[in-house]
C-alpha cells in the first residue's frame, strides 16, 4: 500500500502547479481549470490524511465528497460568469479585465 | 491477464500520446492509433484462442484489485474475460482497426485531425473497457466515458448547428437512460453489497425466488439504460440525428460498438434477466423496435439516416432474440451485424465522399464510376438482407430459430414475434435494395472513386462479412455456440432457413420492382409489364403509406416533447414564481395599505405634538450651530483630507487585474498560515 505521505506530497505538488498556473495563465477558462485543480489537490490531501485516521478514511472521504460537490457548483457558476463575460466583451483574457481598478 | 489488460490499455495509451504529441505529428499521428488497435486485435485474438482452449467453461481471466473501500463496502476494479467478452472483443477490435485506417483517408485535410483520432482512440478504449469490466460500477464508468466521447464525436463539426443539436440530443437521451442504470447499480450495491458481475449473478440466481419484485425492478432499470444506449423504441430519437457526425464515427459507434453496448449489458447480466422473468418484456420491446425501425427506413431519403434506422431495427432484432432466450443468436447477430453495418456505413461514406451529397434521390448510377464502393455496398446489403451464404443469413436465421424456440414455449406471443420477425426480414431486404438499386445502378454522372486508404478497409470488411457466417455453423463444436454454451449443440431448422432466405429474396424482388416502377413514373425507364404495375399497386402502396404515416407522426418530436417539455415548463413556472412579483404582491402592497392607515393617525395626532417640539428645538439648534461651524467642522475636514490622501496611496493596490489579486491572496494566505503556525507552536 502506498504510504499516505506520498499522496500528501503529490497533493502539495499539484496545488503548487495549479497555483502557478492560476497566477500566470491569461485565459479565464484556464484560470478556472487551475482553480479546480487546486480544489482537487486539497481533496486529495484530505483523503490522504484521512487514511491515517483510525476510522479508515471515512472522515477524509466525507470531506472530499463535500469538496467535490462544492467544486462542481463552483464550476457551474464560474463557467456561467466566463460565458456571460465572453458574450459581452468578445474575449476572456484576464489581462483586460480591470473594471474594478481604482 | 496482462494480455487482457493490453486490449483497453493500448488505445488508451494511444489517446494520451495523441493528446501530447498530436499537434506536432499532424496526420502521421493516426498511425499510433492504428498500431495500438492492431495490438489490441492481436491480444483479443489470443484471448479468443485461449477461450476455445478452455472449452468456454470458466472465465480464463478474472483478476480484480481493490479500487475503493468505503466503510464496509469494497468496490473492485478488474478484468473479466469469458467467451462472450473474447468474441465481442475480436469483433470490435477488427472493426475498429478497419474504421481507423478508413478514417485516415476520410479525415485527410481536416484541421483538427489529431483531436479526432485522440477522442476516437479514447472511445475505442472505453468500449474495450465495457466489454472486459468485471464490475458493474466499472462498466458504468467506461459506459459514461463512451457517452462523452460519442458527444464529442457526433458534435465534431461543431460549427454546424445541426451537429451541435444532435450531440446534445444523443448525450441527454442516453443520460436519461443512464439514470436507470445508475439507480439499478446503487440499489444492487445496497442490497447485495457487491457489484462483481459473476458473484452478483451467482448470488441473484440463488435468491431469485424470494425477491422477484425487486429483481424485476432492477432489470427494468438496467433495461432502460440499455434501451437508451442501443436506441430502442422510445429512446431511438438520438440515433438518426447522430448521423451529423463524420462517417467513420457512424461506422464505428453506430454499428459495432456504442449501440451494441446496450445489448452487451443485457448479455452480461443475462442470468439476472432470466431469473427475474423479465425476458418477455425485452422480446416485445425488441421486436417492436425491429419492425418500427425497418418501416421508418423505407421512406428515408438520406443514405446515412436509412442506415441508422436499419441499425435500430437490427438492434431490436438482437434484443428480441435475447428476449426469446436466444443468447447465442444475439451474440452471433451482434458480431455479424457489427461487421456488415460498419461496412455499409463506410461504403456510404465513400459514396458521400464522391458524390458530395447524402440524398439518395440525387445519386444515380454511382456504381459505374465507383465499382469497388458499389461492390462493397452490395456485399453489405446482401448480408444485411440475409441472402445466403453471407454472414447476415446465418445470424438472422439463428435469431429466427430462437424465436421459433420461444414459440414452442409460448405459442401465441412466440408466433407473433416470429411472424413480425419474418416481416421485418422482408422489409430489411426491401429498404436496403431500394437504396442499392436507386444509388448504384442505372445511368449516372461521373464520380471519383475514393482513395485506396478508404477502399482497402472496405474490401477487408467485405471479405470478413462474406465468411463470418462460418463462426457459428450449426452442429459444429468449434463455433460461437460451442464457446458460449458448451455442450448444447444447436440443430439447424432447414425449413426456417428456407423461409428466411425466401423472405430476403421477396424483399429484394419488391425493391427491384419498385425501382423500375419509380423509374417508369419518372420517365427514365421502360414501363414495366401490367402484372408488375399491379404488384406495385397492391403491395407497395400500402407499405409505403404506412412508412410515410409513421414518419409524418413525428414520433421523435413527440418523445422529445414528453421528455424535454416538462423541464421547460418547470423553468417557466419558476420564472413566473419570480420572487419579485411575489414580494411586490405580499409585502409592498400590504405595507402600503398599513401605511395609509397610519398616515391618517399621523397627520391628526402626531403632527401637532411634533410641531410644538420642533419649534423649541429650532431655538436650541441655532445656538449649537454656531459652535459647530467654528470648532467641529475644522476637525472633521482635517480627518477627511487625511483619508483622501491615504486612499490615494491605497488606490494603487486596486489595479483590477485578476492576477494581482490572486497574488495578494496567496501571499496573504501564506503569511496567515505562518502566523497561525507560529501561534499554535
Amino acid at each position: 500500500m502506498v504510504p499516505p505521505l506520498y499522496f500528501i506530497i503529490l497533493g502539495a505538488v499539484v496545488f503548487l502547479i495549479a497555483m502557478l498556473g492560476f497566477l500566470t495563465r491569461r485565459s479565464l477558462i484556464q484560470a478556472l481549470m487551475c482553480l479546480e485543480l487546486m480544489t482537487a489537490a486539497v481533496a486529495l490531501t484530505f483523503l490522504a490524511i484521512g487514511r491515517t485516521m483510525p476510522d479508515g478514511g471515512l472522515q477524509g472521504m466525507a470531506i472530499a465528497t463535500f469538496i467535490i460537490v462544492i467544486g462542481a457548483a463552483e464550476v457551474g457558476m464560474g463557467l456561467a460568469i466566463v460565458m456571460l463575460y465572453f458574450r459581452r466583451h468578445g474575449d476572456a483574457s484576464t489581462d483586460d479585465i480591470d473594471l474594478l481598478g481604482g | 491477464m496482462i494480455i487482457a489488460a493490453l486490449v483497453p490499455g493500448l488505445p488508451a495509451a494511444a489517446a494520451i500520446l495523441l493528446v501530447i504529441f498530436g499537434r506536432r505529428l499532424s496526420e502521421k499521428c493516426a498511425w499510433i492509433s492504428v498500431a495500438a488497435l492492431a495490438g489490441s486485435l492481436a491480444a483479443a485474438v489470443y484471448m479468443l484462442v485461449a477461450a476455445f482452449r478452455g472449452g468456454g467453461e470458466e472465465p480464463f481471466v478474472h483478476a480484480t484489485f481493490e479500487w475503493m473501500r468505503i466503510g464496509g463496502v469494497n468496490i473492485d476494479f478488474g478484468l473479466y474475460v469469458d467467451g462472450l467478452s473474447a468474441a465481442v472483443l475480436v469483433m470490435v477490435a477488427a472493426v475498429a482497426c478497419m474504421v481507423f485506417v478508413y478514417a485516415i483517408g476520410y479525415m485527410h485535410g481536416d484541421e483538427r485531425f489529431p483531436v479526432f483520432f485522440a477522442v476516437f482512440s479514447l472511445f475505442t478504449a472505453c468500449m474495450f473497457g465495457v466489454v472486459t469490466s468485471s464490475n458493474l460500477l466499472q462498466l458504468m464508468v467506461f459506459w459514461e466515458v463512451m457517452g462523452v466521447c460519442s458527444f464529442l464525436l457526433i458534435g465534431y463539426y461543431y460549427e454546424r448547428p445541426d451537429a451541435r443539436k444532435a450531440a446534445f440530443k444523443a448525450f441527454i437521451t442516453t443520460r436519461i437512460g443512464d439514470m436507470g442504470f445508475l439507480l439499478a447499480v446503487a440499489a444492487m450495491l445496497g442490497k447485495f453489497g457487491t457489484l462483481d458481475i459473476p458473484t452478483l449473478m451467482k448470488h441473484i440466481e440463488e435468491v431469485a425466488p424470494e425477491m422477484q419484485a425487486f429483481l424485476w425492478l432492477m432489470c427494468a432499470l438496467l433495461f432502460i439504460g440499455a434501451v437508451a444506449k442501443s436506441a430502442q423504441f422510445p429512446a431511438y430519437i438520438w440515433l438518426p440525428d447522430a448521423m451529423a457526425g463524420p462517417t467513420p464515427v457512424s461506422g464505428l459507434l453506430h454499428s459495432a460498438t456504442m449501440v451494441a453496448a446496450g445489448v452487451f449489458l443485457v448479455l452480461r447480466t443475462f442470468p439476472m434477466f432470466e431469473a427475474a422473468h423479465f425476458l418477455p418484456m425485452i422480446a416485445g420491446a425488441g421486436i417492436f423496435t425491429a419492425v418500427y425501425g425497418a418501416s421508418l427506413a423505407l421512406t428515408e431519403t438520406d443514405i446515412k439516416r436509412t442506415l441508422a434506422y436499419s441499425t435500430m431495427s437490427q438492434l431490436g432484432y438482437m434484443m428480441a432474440a435475447l428476449g426469446c432466450g436466444g443468447y447465442v443468436a444475439a451474440v452471433f447477430h451482434l458480431i455479424t451485424h457489427g461487421f456488415f453495418k460498419s461496412l455499409l456505413f463506410l461504403s456510404a461514406g465513400s459514396v458521400i465522399h464522391g458524390a458530395h451529397t447524402q440524398d439518395i434521390r440525387e445519386m444515380q448510377g454511382v456504381g459505374k464510376t465507383m465499382p469497388i464502393t458499389a461492390a462493397c455496398f452490395l456485399v453489405g446489403s446482401l448480408a444485411l438482407a440475409g441472402i445466403p451464404p453471407l454472414a447476415g443469413f446465418f445470424s438472422k436465421d439463428a435469431v429466427l430459430a430462437s424465436m421459433l424456440g420461444y414459440a414452442g414455449k409460448a405459442p401465441v406471443q412466440g408466433s407473433i414475434i416470429l411472424i413480425v420477425g419474418l416481416m421485418t426480414a422482408v422489409l430489411t431486404a426491401f429498404y436496403m435494395f431500394r437504396v442499392y438499386f436507386g444509388v448504384f445502378t442505372g445511368p449516372g454522372k461521373k464520380y471519383h472513386e475514393s482513395p485506396k486508404m478508404m477502399l482497402v478497409p472496405m474490401i477487408v470488411l467485405a471479405s470478413i462479412t462474406a465468411v463470418a457466417g462460418a463462426i457459428n455453423l450449426p452442429g459444429v463444436t468449434l463455433s460461437l455456440a460451442g464457446l458460449l454454451e458448451p455442450g448444447v449443440l444447436e440443430q439447424a431448422v432447414p425449413w426456417l432457413m428456407a423461409l428466411s432466405a425466401g423472405a430476403a429474396g421477396a424483399g429484394l424482388y419488391i425493391a427491384w420492382e419498385s425501382t423500375h416502377l419509380r423509374a417508369a413514373l419518372h420517365g427514365t425507364g421502360p414501363l414495366p409489364r401490367n402484372l408488375q404495375v399491379l404488384y406495385g399497386g397492391i403491395f407497395l402502396r400500402p407499405v409505403f403509406r404506412v412508412s410515410r404515416f409513421l414518419r409524418e407522426m413525428h414520433m421523435d418530436q413527440i418523445i422529445t416533447g414528453i421528455v424535454v417539455s416538462p423541464v421547460v415548463w418547470l423553468c417557466e413556472l419558476a420564472a413566473k414564481l419570480n420572487p419579485d412579483v411575489l414580494y411586490t404582491a405580499v409585502f409592498v402592497n400590504g405595507v402600503g395599505r398599513i401605511a395609509g392607515a397610519l398616515a391618517v393617525v399621523d397627520v391628526r395626532v402626531v403632527d401637532g405634538a411634533v410641531n410644538g417640539i420642533g419649534r423649541a428645538g429650532l431655538g436650541i439648534a441655532r445656538a449649537v450651530g454656531f459652535v459647530d461651524a467654528r470648532g467641529v467642522d475644522g476637525a472633521v475636514n482635517g480627518v477627511a483630507d487625511g483619508t483622501i490622501a491615504f486612499g490615494g496611496v491605497l488606490k494603487r493596490l486596486q489595479t483590477g487585474v485578476t492576477a494581482n489579486y490572486a497574488l495578494f491572496m496567496i501571499v496573504l494566505g501564506v503569511a496567515a498560515f505562518y502566523v497561525a503556525w507560529w501561534l499554535v507552536r
